[in-house]
């Protein structure tokens, strides 16, 4: 190898490993015990084993127990004092140590990622997916149909209604807030349901219409004609031969829409009920009343990653080619 | 009956006229091209028979029935684009079936015109794959297939094979005659390549800035050029024109004083001739008994020279202006030693102050 490529080659590896390194530091950060959490850690901390001197009070502040949870468990009725150390906790109600310790040991090993799952994780995940799954697909299709009837500017109102689209973007979501709210509720009862925020998710779509335009202008007239030349009318160009050309921008288009739709903590906070959040207002709910638990948060964060990481790189062909798209002439 | 009339058509984009009040006959079962430079409203005028723009004014008529409120499907017309418009996605089995598809037969049918069709152009192996694969002349085939599969009445080309090269621009021409023969089909081909009018036509229609120069065989195009603009744009290299400042008429035939002051004695010519044209393939080298100039060392001088192996052009400067000739390979002109040329006057066309043509009273 040339010097020249080796320099290359060393910049990018910075640079992989600059764009990387927050994930590993997120990761890290997951199994990291809250006490720690002033600590800057390299690698995963290991964990001290459950002490049967802790005191419960203490365990069920620091690691969010439920105190109650555990009293159905071990069959405790009524007040337990929670200055009573566990090893007291099992002479006091004759319960076998190892019980104790089964029950609690991975509520404190594996802290972050039990109490995500325990607080609803797998639901909201689920609501994740189909709030923006149902955004990106409505949002693209109305995208497909309004680049459709706007590509190449051909009259004057065209280019008018491009840039109202347009002007949807530069307002600054948290300005509107308090009208879409009172519209949402007031207007389309829509109080506490999904369909609010992937209504506001697919609302303007200043992006989708700013891609499907641009991809659309470029499919030749004639393509069109030849549809009309064949006796066929405006829907069967549009779905047995335009339709069939979105995958390139769709691909654009939902590879910057969906993790900012992924990600959106706004919206579902103030639009939703806590059980039915989705993943990002999910995570900033699970911290906890009185403490902070910064396990939970952070394996709260890595948990609702992994889910669109996965999504990146089963359409990793698609969202290439859609990057290279344009530099080939089809 | 598929002959297409059109009387008086003009097209108006916003306010701008580029078709102005065209009247043509395209005949039934020819090939016409429509010829001329480009942005002389070929296109516009192939859309219109086409339905795919409005037509401003005038009537278009196919087969004797006014078309100009039919839609594209209704008027029996099918067109191959400049680049092919195939569908991207779709295998050439489905693109040629598509324009069946809409006009909704049963699929057997389908499936076996699109057999046949493939067959008559060559098409059955490719039938699997997409556009992509497939190269520029493989491409070409597609379109004219799927335009054909309609059995349409009439077929409109709007310059085709501007895409090809060279090599597989002569054998898509040969292969669209052979079509034409076979069957029988009123096609209207769209170019501004003069070689591909002059070897498809059977009728070339010389179109410039929306109006149309001549309407000829290519034969009469090219020997009877109707003006100026039609016989530079008829032939390659262009014909050379000469400046003609006074022609005075004696018994001997007409005696022509050219733009520098030389005379040039040619057989009787109209008083009013302007100009005159010589194509360089009808120029000779050497004195002939009729017309012909002679220069003088240091008058002419060689501007270039073009060897086609076969034969060579060459480029002269002489006092009237430039000229081109057609040159056996092996002819030396040197600038040191005087110069001759001749021609037929016979092969001599003379054109008015307007560029109308001027025909020489019967000798
Ligand atoms: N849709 C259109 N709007 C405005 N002007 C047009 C349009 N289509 C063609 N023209 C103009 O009409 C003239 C003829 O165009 P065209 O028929 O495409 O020429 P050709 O095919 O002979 O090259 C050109 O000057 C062109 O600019
Ligand atoms: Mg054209």
């Amino acid at each position: 190898m040339k010097r020249h490529q080796l320099v290359l080659v060393g910049l990018l590896g910075l640079y992989c490993l600059i764009t990387l390194a927050p994930f590993y530091a997120l990761v890290v950060r997951a199994f990291t015990p809250t006490v720690q959490s002033t600590e800057f850690h390299l690698w995963l901390p290991d964990r001290r084993p459950l002490s049967m001197n802790a005191r419960l009070g203490d365990l069920a502040t620091i690691y969010s127990i439920d105190a109650r949870a555990f009293r159905q468990e071990m069959g405790i009725k009524g007040y337990v004092n929670p200055q009573l150390t566990l090893a007291q906790l099992a002479e006091t109600y004759e319960l076998e140590p190892e019980r104790i310790r089964a029950w609690l040991e991975p509520r404190v090993q594996y802290n972050g990622v039990l109490s995500v799952m325990e607080a609803g994780f797998l639901r909201s995940l689920l609501a994740t997916i189909f709030v923006t799954g149902v955004s990106v697909g409505v949002g693209g299709l109305l995208g497909i149909m309004t680049g459709s009837a706007l590509a190449g500017f051909r009259r004057p109102w065209h280019l008018f209604t491009y840039n109202l689209y347009m002007l949807n973007m530069i307002i600054p979501p948290m300005m509107v807030i308090l009208p879409q709210y009172l519209i949402m509720t007031k207007v389309l009862g829509l109080d506490d349901n999904y369909l609010s925020v992937i209504l506001i998710h697919i609302k303007g779509g200043a992006l989708s219409t700013m891609v499907f335009t641009s991809y659309i202008a470029t499919i030749p007239k004639e393509l069109r004609e030849s549809v009309q030349m064949d006796g066929g009318r405006h829907y069967h160009y549009f779905f047995y031969v335009l339709l069939p050309l979105m995958g390139t921008p769709f691909a654009v288009f939902a590879s910057i829409a969906m993790p900012w739709m992924w990600n959106d903590l706004l919206h579902p906070l103030v639009f939703l009920s806590p059980a039915k959040y989705t993943l990002p207002a999910f995570v900033a709910a699970i911290g906890g009343t009185y403490t902070t638990n910064y396990e939970a948060i952070f394996s709260g964060l890595m948990l609702s990653l992994i889910p669109i990481l996965l999504i990146y790189l089963v359409f990793q062909k698609m969202f290439v080619r859609s990057a290279v798209a344009g530099a080939v002439k089809g | 009956m598929s002959e297409v009339l059109i009387e008086g058509v003009s097209k108006r984009f916003g306010r701008t006229e580029v078709i102005h009040g065209i009247d043509l006959r395209i005949k039934e079962g020819e090939l016409t091209v429509l010829l001329g430079p480009s942005g002389c409203g070929k296109s516009t005028l192939l859309r219109m028979i086409a339905g795919l723009e409005d037509i401003s004014e005038g009537v278009i008529r196919i087969g004797g029935e006014e078309v100009n409120d039919l839609e594209p499907v209704e008027r029996g017309c099918a067109m191959v684009f400049q680049n092919y418009a195939l569908y991207p996605h779709q295998t050439v089995r489905r693109n040629m079936a598509f324009p069946l598809k809409m006009a909704r037969l049963p699929r057997a049918e389908i499936a076996r015109r699109v057999a046949a069709t493939a067959k008559l152009l060559q098409l059955e192996e490719l039938l699997d794959r997409l556009p992509r694969d497939l190269s520029g002349g493989q491409r070409q085939r597609v379109a004219m297939g799927r335009a054909m599969i309609r059995e349409p009445k009439i077929f409109l080309f709007d310059e085709p094979l501007s895409n090809l090269d060279a090599e597989l621009r002569v054998r898509m021409r040969l292969e669209i005659s052979r079509l034409q023969r076979e069957l029988l089909a009123t096609m209207v081909f769209v170019t501004h390549d003069q070689v591909e009018a002059m070897t498809l036509a059977h009728r070339i229609v010389i179109m410039r800035a929306g109006l149309i120069e001549q309407v000829g065989t290519p034969l009469e195009v090219y020997r009877r050029p109707a003006n100026r603009f039609v016989a530079g744009f008829i032939g390659s290299p262009a014909m050379n024109f000469i400046d003609v400042r006074e022609v005075r008429a004696d018994a001997t035939g007409s005696q022509l004083t050219l733009g520098d002051g030389s005379t040039l004695v040619a057989g009787a010519l109209p008083a009013e001739t302007a100009s005159v044209g010589i194509r360089p393939e009808h120029i000779r080298i050497g004195l002939a008994e009729r017309a012909s100039l002679s220069f003088a060392a240091g008058q002419h001088r060689s501007i270039g020279a073009e060897h086609l192996g076969d034969r060579s052009y060459r480029y002269l400067s002489l006092p009237f202006g430039e000229l081109t000739m057609l040159a056996p390979e092996e002819q030396v002109i040197d600038e040191t030693e005087p110069l001759a040329i001749s021609f037929d006057p016979a092969r001599l066309h003379c054109f008015a102050h307007d560029g109308r043509r001027l025909e020489r009273a019967a000798a």
